[in-house]
């Protein structure tokens, strides 16, 4: 109630605007190239691994280009959005410690520049399509449905993850290494049939992959993926997305007292 | 000495050295006591070896009163020459008296009738201050029982408590390892703000006073919504502008400009009403030259003027200050310092932090009195502020004590 009547009158909308703003330059602040790293990063990546394992999985995956990148963009989002997310109030706890803003708002801001950056790499994915002549199915656009499920993911995790943040500060390096790990467990540049069938049966129960696995179904081969493998990733998703808005609530109110 | 034989010569008084200044006075008078007006009167110094100095010559006025003033600061003798006759009584002709020395003056302070005066005064002051006591409880008394929409910060019981301790755990390996070696932190829990309940009335200036550490920085911070206290109730009406910090968030790549917009957003206010007040902050910060630079190239004056620009357009219902500052260089410190002022004196409610009890008189008439983190006394500022200081005083007293150096 307090804090409603303290933010009486102000637009919530325009702060979140400037922090995306403000995420988004200061990303590229010092590079020549600018925003455009957005585009060349995945590109670079993208032509790196099609060089050394086109010829490698060149049975089982038709256009390895288009399917390392559907992959990559995926987990990119993920992994930048959470990692932004995780540190958004140790970042500008110089603005936490002294004004009332609401929290969150830094910690969704960082998450919708990284979508922004996720967007602009969609046009690369768009444009290697059209090099390689991959087909345009119209059920391509159905693929907002994992994109978002993958937003709900993103800000449930990111919000465990920035107010574990606060109370531990290793979590930042622990979570990269959990990162670097999760991009071998989701398939970004190998075939998921490599994998033996136990296993795989405990891979396709993360949502990470479950959402990749339903995007390339969308974008690539213009198909329905198992309703099984939707259900399981957005029960999932939305889990954690409640978990991180309680997580969240409950110690929202200890977040500058730990800063 | 003289050219004529008649001439009365008084060569008596040796003046002792007083390093000041003396006058002397020669009266003349008849035989029967009636002055002797227009006779001329000389003046002649020497030293006490007899060497003349200087020489002066004064007419008597109609008192027959010469009168001359003048330094010394060695021993002299001084001759009296005027023409004399039959008529002139021959005794007492002169007298001297010096300007009081320092000692002297401060003799004459302590005079029982200055003494007198000086309690008068000061009585005449604590009659005042009750008076305004009595005034200001009588006022604190009628807003209490009005309805409770002129209550600008109402703060019930509030607690807010840190966990504070040498070996806080702050990071996953050692929470896991102790844990399993069930060696858990000892928690020290410090009360920063301990069971607070005050109201301030819309309008009302206040000043928090307090030792270093006693918690008016936390209390700010709960009543501005950046802390949220574990046991209690915080309750505010209308918006506040916290003065707390200025220009927080400024990106040091941004231009001037969209910082304006950045800072403006993080206090909160909207995208059209920094839109219609953008010229205003702009003409105020007088930063008209370098509003497109980057703001890594401002100096930390510039800085500070754009944040205080931004900070102080808008005109809340609350006005929170941690000491009146003024920055940037000395005019624009004079027109920060007028605007903050004409902010203060408009009619809203200013919650000010300060060490100057000086500033916190001048402008607040209600002080509350912080003191490890309880409200030790609330009340007219006047009273709170005397009691403030004399425990000061004697805290002081006490501290001296204890670090006087023992010697060898």
């Amino acid at each position: 109630m307090t804090l409603e009547i303290l933010k009486k009158g102000t637009s919530e909308n325009f702060l979140l605007k400037q922090i995306i703003r403000k995420n988004f330059t200061s990303k590229y602040k010092d590079s020549i190239l600018g925003v455009l790293w957005s585009f060349f990063n995945p590109l670079i990546t993208m032509a790196l691994l099609t060089a050394i394992f086109s010829t490698v999985f060149a049975k089982s995956i038709e256009n390895f280009p288009v399917y390392f990148l559907t992959g990559r963009i995926v987990i990119d989002f993920f992994n930048s959005g959470t990692k932004i997310a995780m540190t958004s109030f140790k970042r500008n706890r110089s603005i936490l410690n002294k004004i009332y803003v609401p929290r969150y708002i830094f910690a969704l801001g960082g998450i919708c520049s990284e979508f922004i950056n996720f967007l602009m790499s969609v046009i690369v994915l768009i444009a290697i399509m059209i090099v390689t002549q991959a087909p345009f199915y119209p059920m391509a656009l159905l693929s907002v449905i994992p994109v978002f499920t993958l937003f709900l993911l993103i800000v449930g995790v990111g919000l465990i993850l920035s107010i574990l943040c606060t109370k531990f500060s290793d979590i930042e390096y622990l979570y990269r290494i959990f990162t670097s790990l999760l991009i071998y467990a989701c398939a970004i540049f190998y075939p998921i049939t490599m994998v033996p069938q136990p296993l795989r049966g405990y891979m396709e129960l993360n949502p990470v992959y479950g959402i990749i696995a339903q995007f390339r179904e969308f974008v690539m081969f213009g198909r329905f993926p198992s309703m099984k493998l939707m259900l399981t990733t957005f029960l999932f998703s939305l889990a954690l997305f409640i978990i991180g808005i309680i997580v969240y609530r409950k110690y929202k109110n200890r977040i500058t007292l730990e800063l | 000495m003289s050219e004529e034989e008649n001439n009365n010569k008084i060569k008596t008084q040796i003046i002792p050295a007083i390093h000041n200044t003396v006058s002397f006075r020669t009266f003349l008078k008849t035989e029967d006591n009636k002055p002797i007006s227009d006779e001329k009167v000389k003046y002649i110094f020497y030293r006490t070896n007899g060497e003349k100095i200087s020489e002066y010559d004064r007419t008597s006025d109609e008192n027959g009163m010469t009168h001359i003033t003048l330094n010394i600061s060695s021993d002299v003798y001084i001759e009296v020459i005027y023409k004399g006759n039959s008529q002139y009584e021959k005794k007492e002709l002169l007298s001297y008296k010096t300007k009081p020395t320092q000692e002297e003056k401060d003799l004459k302070k302590g005079h029982s009738y200055q003494k007198k005066i000086a309690s008068e005064k000061s009585g005449e002051k604590k009659r005042k201050r009750q008076e305004k006591i009595k005034e200001f409880n009588e006022h604190q008394k009628v807003l209490e029982e009005a309805q409770n929409d002129n209550i600008a910060i109402e703060l019930k019981n509030v607690t807010l408590s840190f966990k504070v301790g040498k070996d806080k755990i702050d990071n996953i390996k050692e929470y896991v390892i102790r844990t399993i070696k069930r060696n858990k932190e000892k928690k020290t829990i410090f009360k920063a703000t301990d069971d607070v309940s005050l109201k301030i009335y819309k309008g009302e200036k206040v000043g928090l006073i307090g030792f270093n550490g006693a918690g008016k920085s936390t209390l700010l911070k709960i009543i501005s919504g950046v802390y949220t206290p574990d046991e209690g109730e915080v309750n505010i009406n209308g918006n506040i502008a916290p003065l707390l910090s200025l220009g927080a968030g400024f990106d040091k790549n941004y231009s001037g400009r969209e910082n304006i917009f950045l800072n403006g957003a993080i206090l909160g206010y909207n995208e059209e009403f920094l839109k219609s007040k953008y010229d205003e902050i702009l003409e105020f910060s007088e930063l008209e030259d370098f509003i497109d630079l980057p703001v890594k190239n401002y100096s930390s004056g510039m800085l500070s003027k754009l944040g205080f620009s931004i900070a102080t357009i808008v005109e809340p219902d609350i006005l929170i200050l941690d000491e009146v500052l003024g920055v940037g260089d000395v005019n624009f410190r004079k027109k920060s310092r007028e605007k903050l002022n004409s902010l203060i004196e408009s009619n809203i409610t200013v919650l000010l932090v300060s060490h100057s009890i000086k500033e916190i008189r001048s402008i607040c008439e209600k002080a509350i009195w912080i003191d490890k983190g309880k409200v030790r006394e609330i009340g007219e500022v006047n009273q709170v502020c005397d009691n403030y200081l004399e425990a000061a005083k004697n805290a002081s007293k006490d501290k001296t004590k204890k670090i006087k150096p023992k010697r060898f």
